[in-house]
């Protein structure tokens, strides 16, 4: 029977010491890596024949929209469900995202992600509780750039390639930077754009930003978010400037 | 112990929509009890867009028009007063979202833009592109970040306490340390999702969609309305179930047989693909069932071809929808026809509202909303784009509700829950040290074959009581079941043991409805009773448990104006 042959990097808990195991899974076209995982999920023998328990990871929605199953695939961090066993040397390798606290097996504490967010204000600060009127006219070309960069999935993917996201800096990360200017471009959110530009100003902000351009590269949905560093570095210079200015 | 005002239990659309109305007022403590990070929740993957009769898509168009196609699509199983409450407040509720920041597609006036959809007499379906629920839902979390409402995420529900029909407070696990916790709190909304892993992997549903909220609330007696009205996309990729948003056949997309005929012409003629959802899964099962489908038995599909609208189209209208049909079959729908079935995409039915302007159930403080409650607006069938618009309008005035109801009504009773939660926590205990016993799994697969074999797309009464009978057997083997996980951190086979559970319970009340209504309306299509029954059932089935009993009853269906008649299109 032909088998895929996947290693796996297992840790019980966060004080545990991590090992790998390994594992041969019944070929069939078209597998992706939570299709093996659940494989094991629901046989868990090791290679060596061992009883052994599931795999702890994170997946949901199977169509690469909720960025719950990022895992380093043969070295590359990437979303687990699109990563075909087809498409990918063998043995597969799976490990845990490594810049963030691990948990168990797989599965690791990306809360630091959705902190960036708050840091940056990544909200339109309004209550609702107002008459609402016909909405503001916004042009095609506003709405496709805001479209683009709303498409993150804080699967932090990006943060795990950036060589400047790690223990040492406090930088808030790549993503954290794109929603930034995607409420910077709205026309109610434009309001707080100067909060956005003190927070970036700030230690872990955007001049932590080695220009490695990592996180482009990396970026499952293709988000271009060094044009938005690149933007938002401009922007926040010449708002440090003027403030120097207006003290 | 833990105490909150008001919890809501789901972090997706509906939840965040009603955390954000509750957290409004600053004197309630409000948190949101999600078992996936709220951002990974299922609302993320709704594609195609929210109806509201905002008119800059056609400026004929009114919430009465939305009202309108709204009962005919539910066939008339709709509670007409619910509906047209919908219909009217779902403009403000867009309108609401727009200013929060969702980049809703525009028009060349700089408006919202609004696209047809199945079912819809005018274009009535805000987009943004075809990632709706995801932005959506990032903007409504971020919103929950601006209000200061708590999050406890990765936990998961395990019991609702009730005494004397009053809400007391709930039983929850924090995954990540495997810790049971009893919360007291004054009100609850149940905002779930819904329960279409019962069919397990023939289904558009995300893992996490199995019914938690639902099942808790049907354990303490609240009556689960409805429940064997079960929506099947007509679009899932053949091979994965993979949901092609019905923005494909909004945009213009065809559906062809082997002869490369578009068989709608036959079972639509004049809405052709864009008739309703169950009408177009029904008509493609049977070109598959007559042999003209491609492929043979389980394998078999029919197409959906999108390569007449030209690349440029399909680039800006439809990016997502080629990228998953690259991504997930191996072609591009620029070059190729994309191979589809229909998956179990929606469940109609679910926790029984008895007041759809609090969106309050029968026992005090407990609210429901979004795709885990029946309200019932979807009646036998929901359509297109209106699911968004059900969680972001239900879910607002269950906020309010909840806001309201924790301004009343004390803290439950402390003794109560420190029961409840002292058996689970023994219960925890006893499934991790448990070695021998039925495989989760096993059970797991056999109930979703018999639910899409017997209970799927055309229905027949010997073949599903055979199926009721398979699930009863289930329900007993699920008695003895092993998990194979001795670990107390993020122990996911206890979870998805209990998740197995809460479905089995769901999936025996699918069945009961299902048998026992002899007709065919909406979704629920069967081979032996092929007409609408107005005259016997056009009234909601509502199933209640009372321990291991479950008993079925029906209640009336609310008409305000628009009679019953053919449902044509």
């Amino acid at each position: 029977m032909k088998t895929v042959h996947v290693k796996i990097k297992r840790q019980n808990s966060p004080q545990a010491q991590p090992y790998w195991e390994e594992f041969k899974v019944p070929y069939k076209p078209n597998l992706n890596i939570i299709s093996l995982l659940m494989y094991i999920a629901k046989k868990p023998v090791n290679a060596k024949g061992e009883k052994t328990t599931p795999v702890v990871y994170e997946s949901n929605c199977l169509e690469e929209v909720c960025g719950a199953c990022s895992m380093v695939i043969n070295g590359k961090a990437r979303q687990a469900c699109t990563a075909l066993v087809d498409s990918l040397e063998q043995p597969i390798t799976l490990e845990p995202l490594d810049k963030f606290k691990l948990v168990r097996d797989l599965l690791v504490d990306r809360t630091a992600l959705f902190d960036a967010l708050r840091k940056v204000k990544a909200w339109v600060d309004i209550d609702g509780t107002f008459n609402l009127g016909p909405g503001p006219k916004i042009s095609q070309e506003i709405q496709e750039k805001r479209y683009n960069l709303s498409r993150c999935m804080t699967c932090g993917v990006c943060a795990q390639s950036c060589p400047n996201y790690n223990d040492k800096t406090t930088f808030i990360g790549p993503h954290a930077v794109g929603q930034a200017n995607l409420f910077n471009l709205h026309p109610v959110g434009q309001n707080k754009k100067e909060a956005r530009y003190k927070a970036l100003m700030d230690k872990g902000g955007i001049m932590e930003c080695g220009n490695s351009q990592n996180c482009v590269r990396s970026c499952p949905k293709e988000i271009p978010l060094t044009e938005s560093l690149a933007e938002l570095k401009g922007q926040v210079s010449w708002y440090s400037i003027k403030s120097l200015f207006t003290k | 112990m833990l105490k909150y005002d008001v919890v809501i239990v789901g972090g997706g659309g509906a939840g965040m929509r009603a955390a954000l109305e509750a957290s409004r007022d600053p004197n309630l403590k409000v948190v949101v009890l999600s078992k996936t990070f709220p951002t990974r929740s299922h609302t993320g993957a709704a594609q195609g867009g929210i109806n509201a009769a905002l008119g800059f898509g056609n400026s004929n168009d009114s919430t009465e028009l939305h009202f309108r196609d709204t009962v005919k699509g539910s066939d008339f199983l709709g509670d007409q007063d619910a509906i047209e409450f919908f219909a009217s407040n779902a403009p403000e509720a867009i309108i609401e979202l727009d200013k929060l920041g969702v980049p809703f597609s525009r028009n060349e006036q700089g408006r919202i833009a609004q696209r047809p959809f199945g079912g819809a007499s005018s274009p009535r379906t805000c987009y943004s592109a075809d990632k709706t629920g995801h932005v959506i839902l990032h903007t409504l979390y971020e919103q929950c970040l601006k209000n200061g409402v708590d999050f406890l995420n990765e936990w998961f529900l395990l019991e609702l306490v009730v005494e004397d029909n009053q809400f007391q407070g709930l039983i929850a696990m924090d995954i990540r340390s495997g810790e049971i916790h009893a919360i007291q709190a004054k009100s609850v909304v149940i905002a779930t999702g819904g329960f279409g892993r019962i069919y397990w992997n023939r289904t558009t549903n995300a893992f996490n969609m199995t019914g938690d909220g639902t099942a808790c609330c049907f354990d303490v007696g609240i009556p689960l309305k409805d429940p064997e009205f079960v929506q099947f996309h007509p679009t899932g990729l053949a091979s994965t179930g993979v949901l092609m948003s019905e923005a494909c056949r909004g945009e213009g997309g065809y559906l062809l047989n082997k002869d490369g005929e578009r068989f709608m012409s036959r079972y639509a003629p004049e809405k052709m693909e864009l008739g309703p959802r169950d009408l177009v899964s029904r008509s493609i099962e049977t070109e598959i069932k007559e042999g003209r489908g491609f492929g043979q038995g389980i394998n078999s599909y029919v197409q959906l071809d999108l390569r007449h609208l030209g690349e440029k189209k399909i680039m800006e209208r439809l990016p997502q929808i080629r990228q998953l049909a690259i991504e997930f079959e191996s072609l591009d729908p620029i070059t190729d026809p994309i191979p589809i079935r229909p998956s179990c995409h929606y469940m109609m039915g679910g926790v029984h509202i008895s007041d759809f302007a609090t969106c309050s159930t029968p026992i005090e403080g407990i609210h429901a909303a979004g795709e885990a409650a029946c309200v019932s607006i979807h009646g036998g069938n929901r359509l297109g784009g209106n699911s968004l618009a059900d969680i972001i309008v239900f879910g607002k005035f269950a906020g309010l509700g909840v806001r309201e109801k924790a301004k009343d009504r004390g803290f439950g009773s402390k003794e109560r829950l420190e029961k409840a939660a002292a058996k689970w926590i023994d219960k925890f205990d006893a499934m991790r040290n448990k070695t021998e016993g039925q495989s989760v799994i096993a059970i797991r697969d056999k109930m979703a074959e018999t639910m899409w074999y017997n209970l799927g797309i055309f229905r027949k009464e010997d073949e599903m009581i055979k199926g009721l009978e398979m699930i009863n057997h289930l329900i007993e083997q699920y008695e003895d079941c092993k998990i194979g996980d001795a670990s107390k951190i993020y122990n996911t086979a206890f979870i998805n043991y209990i998740e197995i559970g809460n479905l089995l319970k769901l999936a025996k009340a699918v069945a009961m409805g299902a048998i026992a209504r002899k007709e065919s309306r909406g979704s629920h299509s069967r081979a032996d009773y092929t007409q609408r029954d107005d005259k016997n059932f056009l009234k909601h089935t509502m199933i209640t448990k009372q321990d291991n009993e479950y008993k079925l009853d029906y209640l009336p269906v609310r008409i305000t104006k628009y009679q019953p008649e053919e449902r044509r299109y």
